[in-house]
């Protein structure tokens, strides 16, 4: 089982410039898992420590990360 | 001497034993020794079904229970060094027990922000016969982490009661203290850190849901990292498994 995605992922916002916080549930190698597999957090915390649910950064694509794969 | 007859005839009389005859014959003469008991060989004269009702209770003093009846489904216990009583004591088995197991590792990736996030799976449900039951989880995780910079990661459990409360980091919300929940691992200092090797924990937690609702627990973890990587949770190649028992009032 590969973690070309997750690797891929930091490579992909190695300068900071794009700001994420994710869960990925399980090994992502399809775009159908990319857009099924993942839950994109905000990066700030409720009142009671819970990371709260946000929306996937518009830079991050599975195009953009799966290129970034391929390279990998 | 052995008494086998009286002659009447010869003492020329007659003597009416039931009101003519007083006092006590010693058993060295063959009597009882009392003028109202009956002498009984218990080892040999003694046959027949003695009622229940001619039963005493015997007390616990000798050998008994001192008792009469019971309360059904309970234990007998000493309430005292020479009483006994029903009682419902604790016998701690175990009741309700599922569980679930995970291969496939969950990654928490990101190079901002924190917060807990919730497992889905693997996940337990139990349904405690009474109020009085408490919930043994025992979780196996597998963690590892790569990327740069400092790592860590804390665990922590949250509890769904049906129709209920939730209940998220189950540890920090019995105690504010508690910030790294049941488990809290350091991958590294501050130098680059990549493809830790894996770390298996067992983990046990010990819970009081006060409830005979559903009740599901999952695994929840956060990791704190300012820096780009990724930490995992559980693994591809691995199975672990959380178990959830209900022990018994």
């Amino acid at each position: 089982m590969s973690r070309k995605f997750g690797t891929a992922l930091q490579t992909f916002c190695n300068d900071n410039s794009i700001k994420y916080r994710c869960l990925i549930d399980g090994t992502v190698e399809t775009e159908e898992q990319f857009n099924n597999q993942i839950v994109w957090y905000t990066g700030q915390e409720d009142s009671e420590g819970l990371a709260i649910v946000g929306t996937k950064p518009n830079e991050i694509t599975w195009a953009a990360v799966k290129a970034e794969m391929d390279k990998l | 001497m052995t008494l086998t007859t009286i002659n009447l005839a010869a003492l020329g009389d007659t003597i009416n034993l039931s009101t003519e005859v007083t006092g006590t014959l010693p058993t060295g003469n063959g009597g009882t020794g009392s003028t109202a008991t009956t002498f009984v060989n218990a080892a040999s004269n003694v046959t027949g079904t003695l009622p229940s009702a001619n039963l005493p209770t015997v007390p616990v003093t000798k050998g008994g229970t001192g008792l009469t009846s019971g309360t059904t489904d309970q234990l007998l216990k000493f309430t005292g060094t020479t009483t006994l009583a029903s009682s419902a004591i604790s016998t701690g088995k175990i009741g309700f027990v599922n569980s679930r197991t995970r291969r496939g590792e969950y990654n928490i990736s990101g190079n901002h922000g924190s917060g807990f996030v919730v497992m889905a799976e693997p996940y337990v449900v139990i349904t405690p016969s009474s109020t009085s039951s408490r919930v043994k989880l025992t979780f196996q995780v597998l963690l590892s982490a790569d990327g740069t910079g400092y790592k860590t990661t804390d665990l922590d459990i949250q509890r769904i009661i049906s129709g209920g409360a939730t209940t998220s980091r189950l540890a920090h919300s019995g105690d504010s203290s508690s910030i790294q929940g049941v488990a809290g691992r350091t991958f590294s200092g501050s130098s680059a850190v990549s493809q830790t090797p894996t770390a298996l924990y067992t983990l046990v937690w010990i819970d009081n849901p006060l409830t005979t609702s559903e009740t599901t627990y999952k695994l929840m973890s956060q990791a704190n990292d300012s820096t780009n990587g990724n930490l995992y949770v559980y693994n591809n190649g691995q199975t672990c498994t959380f178990v959830g028992e209900e022990i018994l009032p």
